[in-house]
């Protein structure tokens, strides 16, 4: 019909004019592109009003409207000289804008390699005042643990795997905030005033659960969090972003009317899930009523004596409570968002509180039609006391694990003020808390500015030079009431940490239509960061006063000052060629300088090139009902990767005065003088299909990662005179596969479900070892379970004693327990092995683990749960170690349970034949499980896998329930607010797990550490259930 | 166009101007650089370091003497000796080698001589633990990562001897030049005095040749004639003391602590107070003294070796704030003039019982007076006491061995006089194994396994390490 009728019309100009509306409004969209097909010099931009002018061939000209967005739109012009075009908006995601590195947005449909995005709004319906916790169970490939239900406590974020040899490496991304990386860093209690480069270090674990600094960001002013995997994605942020990089985009103003915010919650935090206590025995040994023993190993409690459930008594309730407050707006010219927000939290135990209050201005000004400037300030102040934990015995959890049923916890203070102990070997927890203890105090600014010039409209410069400022101070105090202080008879340190980094960035991009079919992008940038930091620790002993709670008042005290000084720069180019916005290849390059690396090595080139390719584009797809979008993607990327600084060689360190006269010593630590960077790479190959018109989303990935070349601190022979020689060594790989798939279920009128289901299974291996060494042993020391990493095996690989079987799979037997002498044995110890040779007990990480979330929409009412689950993976439990040891616990032979002092033929068999030629016949030997045998039994028995705490940390997690209900807008015309919104949200709510204890998830060791599988010492993460409300007006 | 060329690439080559500026930082300002380490700031450190390895070998090894009881190591459960192995291959051995190298550049022998006694007494400690261990390969940094042991019978016969004749011939060297070098600064042991260094060496000479004599009897004539050319007086004690903002490290780990690890056993306690009948009875003036008794019951009752602390309530006594050797300020004791004493009593019984008689009695009286028991008191208990023989015709080598047990109360060079005699009841009378014993066969402990760190990390160890097998020395 067209044809013939363009038949009838003369060729020649056509001027065509319109209006492009978005949807169904009649709100006309600037800027959309408006293009004559197959004549790419013809094209043309809608104005501010989205109208538009355009001269055209002739009426059989088809124009093509596209808006990012927007779905793009071809109409044929006809013998139409008014077009009035309504696009309507992507329902979702595909042709999205993403941000990738260095703040650039790019559509969705444009990427070759694999980046998450999560939306800020749930981020902000958890409640979560640190937003990495709120990132938990949603993206693929990323694993979030969480240190602790200690107000403040930090958390760790590692994107596909461990991938250092070096336990207490920090395998964290890199953190970007606007453009700019910010600190994520975790300053442990002590910091370089310890051995930070022990590599069976870290036995305390952090006693603090000091947080990871970018829990400073206040998640109520995150407008999207995009997650960089693999390093083809961060490949152009460089060395710092070998681990992927997290990119966070603040909220800005928008044009027109000035809007106000204010978002209040309040919540209610308990500990719900706790291990079980045996309550029948009381304070004694061996069924010796002993009321200064500390163990509940005395005769059964008499009936009608009061009985304490530990975790009752030792845990409260807490609360948070959250204010922000927010406004913005501007005009075409300027814009603005200014935020002020406010934390007030109270821990589950004694002395825990903490306090946050941040500050947020952000402005942008469009200078003229080439420049516009944009700068943003930040500041952060937080407060917070938290009494000890951490994974050796003295900690509130670890005292009240073995605190006696029969002794009254809350009873702690005699008159006189003095501790009520009933045992020379515990402290109360109570009076623990209240007397050992850090209060920490942060100040911090991060600050931008950022000028973007466009030199023609094919080339623009982006300058961008940002700040992150802050100054952390600590004092821990351990009175010398404590137990912990007959050493020092009371000591504190007073530490303040500073870290300054500035970044400077330089982009300069060009971007050009090259021909019908090739789009070309080229960026050149220069980076510059240098990094500061200080630590000075003030710290002594020897209390003067009882309670005067400053370093005035020791006797002894010493200063120490660690400063450090690092220095980046960065050249890399970015050159995005694509062939009918079908196929998109991406070519980059990268070189760094580094300050500490040795100068013949200091200079290190990498280089990514990743494509992909929209083939529903090429099989003409895109309209197909069932099956309408696909892309694979490949990419092949390096990053290299720097040292600490001051790695190389050694030094001598300084000594405090002893008898008045101070000394020095060799350093412990000596580094190669040939250190080379490490390095990163990567192979990445993903597809992302969508169905049913984009309602159901499916993106997947399976990548393989090596690091080589590594940069670790191998620990040596302490004969060496060294115990830790840091050079290049060893390979780990992570293998992993991501899938998302994301379903808009029901879409239908004013009832909505979507559901975005994600999955990570990842597998690491130790390819090799530094030569000579065979084996990295963390806590070699440790009688229980231990971590190694060793050539073939995986890391977070546990090693321990099990109880033996008879394994001879043609023995009756087969399977059966070994029996000597009436109780089990221990590592086919009845064959005289030595007990040092521990074998293979399993590992600490998942064999896959995934979320799975969901979000209904009905009216006003919207309602989201989140599921986190993951299967596999072994914790050792220290405190059902702890608990095992006294007064606690439910082990099923163990002294300490409610099952003692009976006899008892333990169900195994005995060998009554030799050890080369078993002959088993069934135990018959009875037993009785008490203090005097069972200890002479202990020491192996106590050790085997089956009853240390070891254990499957499998999980289904209930991580988040929202509930939100808004008035309708017809209630509010007459009221000044557009929206008030009321909600009731809960965290951890509930979890399925064979694990006995609190949480399986919960590291001991927290952020700042590669060491993953220890927990039960820390604060146990809260349940928590909060009520809020939004209003804006 | 061309002009934003130009000045993108003016921009970057003033940023890459600047770049050496900005990435030669790489040294930390807050630490020494190896030129800058000097002998009379090493020297103190050397000597701190010393006292924890000795401190270190005692702190969990004084059960096995039985001093001590309370921890599952007591139990005779298998144990590494870490406390021992760190202080010296990572503390003491690197500093002391390194003031002997520095010392020999330029002819500081003051110095060298005196790391070279300290070196000599430590690594005869390790050697007496361990056995085998590294010693001519350790301490090479990355010029040798897996040091391979060496026997202990070169460690006794070449490398001990080599140091202690070292230390004799650089201590009798003439003094340097250097006015800077000339006196010993910063030797917190003897101020310097290079008369005690040289009795000092003797006095270990002695100790040295005393061990020796298991393998060569004639050393003993040796061992004796060291000794006396060693300590004439308990200020010639060869001790690192200790100060209030730096205690003693007994006084942290039992003394001042609340929760006790480990507490004084029967065994020692008994002997002390003369419990059980052994003495009548008659009181030690040491006992109080040592240890602390608490509650009602005037009588000192110690833990049975191998139970733990807590699980005998009738146990009343314990290492106090007081207690002479778990005080803050309380000395370290490295080698004393009462074990020169003793040494010259055994190494003499068989040949010179009346010198030996005379020398029992002075380190009898030495230990005494070291603690402060009054002079009367000291009296009393030489001429009136059933534990001391009353004339050379009734000495025995038990008495000996009895009053060296008392006068080194947690010093772990007891543990070696005992595996010199094997744990022999005839000479340690009323020694029993810990009722818990976790090694099978219910052996007495040899030696310590080995250090609980070296399995993957040094791949030259020796084999066939059990606690259970009897030392080259003591075979």
């Amino acid at each position: 019909m067209f044809l013939v009728m363009g038949g009838l019309h003369s060729y020649g100009q056509i001027r065509v004019t319109g209006l492009v509306t978005s949807g169904n409004t009649t709100e006309g969209l600037a800027g959309v592109t408006v293009l004559e097909k197959g004549n790419p010099t013809n094209g043309v931009s809608t104005g501010t009003d989205g109208s538009f002018a355009i001269s055209v061939t002739g009426p059989n000209a088809v124009l093509v409207f596209s808006f990012i967005g927007y779905i793009t739109r071809e109409v044929t012009v006809g013998n139409q000289q008014t077009l009035n075009v309504s696009l309507r908006e992507d329902a979702r995601a595909l042709d999205e804008v993403v941000v990738t590195a260095f703040g650039v947005e790019q559509e969705r449909r444009a990427l070759s390699y694999a980046v998450q995005e999560v939306d800020s709004r749930l981020i902000q319906e958890t409640n979560q005042p640190n937003a990495i916790n709120a990132l938990r169970g949603r993206v693929a490939g990323v694993s979030i643990q969480s240190a602790g239900g200690a107000p403040g406590a930090g958390s760790t974020i590692v994107i596909r795997g461990v991938n250092s040899l070096n336990p207490n490496a920090n395998n964290q991304p890199l953190f970007v905030v606007d453009g700019i990386p910010i600190s994520n860093q975790t300053n442990l209690t002590g910091g370089r005033a310890g051995d930070q480069t022990d590599l069976t270090g870290g036995r305390a674990g952090d006693i603090f659960t000091n947080t990871n600094r970018f829990a400073d960001i206040n998640p109520d002013d995150i407008a999207s969090i995009s997650v960089l995997k693999g390093p083809a994605a961060s490949a152009l942020y460089g060395l710092r972003a070998s681990n992927g990089a997290v990119i966070i985009t603040t909220k800005s103003g928008q044009a027109g009317k000035t809007t106000f915010n204010f978002r209040t919650s309040f919540s209610v935090d308990d500990v719900y899930r706790t291990p079980p206590m045996q309550e029948r025995y009381g304070r004694g040994f061996n069924g010796i009523y002993n009321p200064t023993d500390y163990r509940a190993d005395g005769p059964p409690i008499p009936p009608g004596e009061r009985v304490y459930d530990q975790w009752d008594q030792v845990f409260r309730t807490g609360h948070q409570f959250q204010n922000n407050f927010s406004v913005s707006g501007g005009t075409e010219q300027a814009t603005f968002y200014a935020s002020l927000g406010r934390l007030d939290q109270t821990g589950v135990v004694p002395n825990s509180e903490f306090e946050r209050t941040t500050a947020k201005v952000t402005g942008a000004l469009k200078a003229s039609d080439r420049v516009r400037i944009d700068a943003s300030a930040n500041f952060i102040n937080s407060q917070g006391t938290n009494p000890r934990s951490g994974v050796g015995g003295s900690g509130v959890i670890s005292y009240a694990s073995r605190y006696a049923p029969d002794v009254d916890m809350l009873n702690y203070l005699n008159p006189d003020g003095t501790q009520n102990r009933y045992s020379t070997q515990l402290d109360n927890p109570f009076f623990f808390a209240e007397n050992a203890y850090q209060e920490e105090d942060l100040n911090r600014i991060i600050g931008n500015v950022g000028l973007n010039y466009k030199f023609t409209d094919w080339l623009s410069l982006d300058y961008r030079a940002g700040i992150d400022h802050y100054s952390n101070n600590r004092r821990i105090i351990t009175r010398p009431t404590v137990l912990i202080a007959a050493t020092s008879r009371g000591s504190i340190s007073e530490q303040t940490l500073t870290y300054q980094e500035i970044n400077s960035n330089l982009l300069l991009t060009g971007e050009r239509q090259l021909s019908e079919n090739f789009g070309l992008t080229v960026s050149l940038g220069n980076q510059v960061t240098a990094i500061n930091t200080t630590d000075v620790i003030g710290s002594g002993t020897n209390f003067i006063l009882p309670d005067f709670n400053s370093v005035n008042n020791l006797g002894q005290y010493t200063v120490r000052s660690f400063p450090t000084e690092r220095n980046i720069i960065g050249v890399f180019g970015d050159a995005k060629l694509n062939y009918k916005e079908t196929v998109f290849l991406n070519v980059t390059g990268r070189n760094d300088w580094s300050s500490t690396l040795p100068v013949a090595n200091r200079s290190f080139f990498y280089p990514s090139v990743s494509v992909a390719y929209i083939f529903s584009e090429t099989l003409g797809l895109s309209q197909n009902r069932f099956f309408n979008y696909g892309k694979i993607r490949a990419s092949y990327a390096e990053v290299g990767k720097d040292a600490a600084p001051y790695l190389l060689g050694t030094y001598y360190s300084t000594l405090p005065p002893f008898l008045g006269v101070a000394g020095i010593r060799q350093s412990l630590t000596i580094g190669s003088e040939s250190l080379r960077p490490e390095r990163t790479k990567g192979i990445e190959l993903g597809v992302e299909l969508a169905f049913l018109g984009n309602r159901l989303r499916v993106d997947a990935n399976y990548a393989i990662q090596n690091s080589v070349d590594q940069i670790v601190p191998i620990p040596t022979s302490r004969a060496t005179g060294y115990n830790t020689y840091v050079t290049n060594a060893g390979e780990i790989q992570n293998r992993v596969v991501e899938l998302v798939v994301d379903a808009d279920v029901i879409k239908a009128g004013n009832f909505s479900w979507n559901s975005i289901f994600n999955f990570t299974r990842l597998r690491g291996k130790v390819v090799s070892m530094p030569e000579g060494v065979d084996v990295i042993t963390f806590q070699p020391e440790s009688p229980w379970v231990k971590q190694r990493i060793q050539t073939g095996g995986r890391p977070g690989d546990w090693y321990g004693w099990e109880l033996s079987r008879v394994n001879d799979p043609d023995d009756p037997a087969h399977g059966r327990l070994i029996i000597i002498n009436g109780y089990p044995d221990v590592n086919n110890n009845w064959k005289g092995t030595p007990l040092a040779q521990d074998t293979h007990i399993g590992n600490a990480f998942p064999d896959f683990e995934g979320g799975w979330n969901n979000s209904f929409s009905f009216k006003n009412f919207n309602f989201s749960f989140l599921i986190n689950f993951r299967k596999g993976g072994d914790a050792f439990d220290i405190n059902r170690r702890m608990r095992y040891g006294s007064a606690g616990g439910e082990s099923p032979t163990g002294a300490e349970t409610n099952l003692r002092n009976r006899l008892v033929i333990f169900d195994g068999v005995t060998n009554t034949g030799t050890t080369e030629a078993p002959v088993w016949v069934e135990n018959t030997t009875p037993v009785v499980i008490d203090v005097p045998t069972f200890y002479s039994q202990a020491f192996r028995y106590r050790l085997a896998k089956e009853f240390n705490g070891f254990q499957d940390a499998s999980v289904v997690r209930l991580q988040n329930v929202s509930l939100s209900y808004s008035l309708p807008k017809t209630l509010l015309a007459k009221t000044p607010f557009s929206n008030l919104t009321a909600s009731v949200t809960g965290n951890n709510l509930w979890m399925m797990s064979p694990f006995i204890g609190f949480d399986p998830e919960q590291s001991a060791y927290g952020p700042g550490s590669n060491v993953f599988g220890y927990v039960g010492t820390n604060i146990p993460a809260t349940r928590s259930v909060y009520f809020g409300l939004n209003a804006t007006f | 166009m061309r002009k934003i060329i130009n000045n993108v690439i003016v921009l970057g080559v003033l940023l890459l101007g600047s770049c050496g500026d900005l990435l030669d930082v790489n040294s930390d300002p807050s630490r020494v650089s190896p030129e800058e380490a000097t002998l009379p700031t090493l020297l103190p450190s050397a000597e701190r370091f010393t006292a924890n390895t000795l401190y270190g070998a005692a702190q969990y090894g004084a059960q096995y003497p039985q001093y001590l009881t309370g921890q599952a190591i007591g139990q005779f459960t298998p144990y590494g000796f870490d406390q021992l192995w760190q202080p010296f291959y990572s503390d003491a051995f690197p500093t002391l080698q390194d003031i002997i190298n520095r010392a020999q550049t330029v002819g500081a022998y003051n110095y060298s001589g005196i790391a070279k006694t300290l070196l000599a007494l430590n690594l005869m400690t390790v050697a007496d633990i361990f056995g085998d261990a590294p010693y001519s390969q350790a301490n090479q940094g990355t010029d040798n990562l897996y040091p391979c042991y060496d026997k202990m019978e070169d460690l006794y016969q070449v490398h001990i001897l080599a140091l202690l004749d070292g230390a004799l011939a650089d201590l009798a060297q003439p003094l340097p030049s250097s006015p800077t070098l000339r006196t010993v600064q910063n030797d917190l042991i003897y101020g310097g005095d290079l008369t005690k260094w040289t009795k000092a060496v003797h006095a270990i000479r002695a100790r040295y040749f005393l061990h020796l004599s298991e393998k060569n009897p004639a050393a003993l004539a040796t061992a004796a004639q060291e000794a006396t050319l060693s300590f004439t007086s308990n200020a010639d004690d060869l001790q690192l003391m200790h100060e209030e903002q730096n205690p003693n490290p007994w006084f942290g780990f039992l003394g001042n602590a609340t929760n006790k690890p480990m507490q004084p056993s029967s065994y020692v306690v008994d002997l002390l107070s003369g419990r059980g009948g052994r003495f009548q009875g008659a009181v030690d003036p040491r006992l109080p003294i040592y240890m602390t008794r608490t509650g009602t019951n005037t009588t000192y009752v110690g833990l049975t070796p191998g139970r733990l602390v807590g699980d005998q309530p009738t146990v009343n006594v314990n290492l106090t704030p007081t207690s002479w050797h778990t005080r803050a300020v309380a000395p370290i004791l490295f080698i004393t003039y009462a074990e020169t004493q003793f040494i010259l009593a055994e190494a003499l019984f068989n040949t010179n019982r009346d010198e030996a008689y005379a020398a029992y009695r002075r380190g009898i009286e030495a230990s005494m007076a070291k603690v402060g028991v009054p002079v009367t008191d000291i009296g009393t208990y030489l001429n009136n006491h059933p534990a001391v023989a009353l004339s050379p015709a009734t000495l025995t080598l038990a008495d000996i061995l009895l009053q060296k047990y008392l006068a080194l109360f947690l010093q772990i060079e007891t543990w070696t006089d005992m595996r010199r005699y094997q744990y022999d009841p005839n000479v340690y009378i009323g020694l029993e194994k810990p009722v818990i014993n976790q090694l099978p066969g219910n052996p007495w402990v040899q030696r310590s396994n080995l250090a609980d760190e070296e399995p993957g990390v040094n791949t030259c160890l020796p084999t066939g390490v059990t606690q259970t097998s009897t030392l080259w020395l003591f075979q």
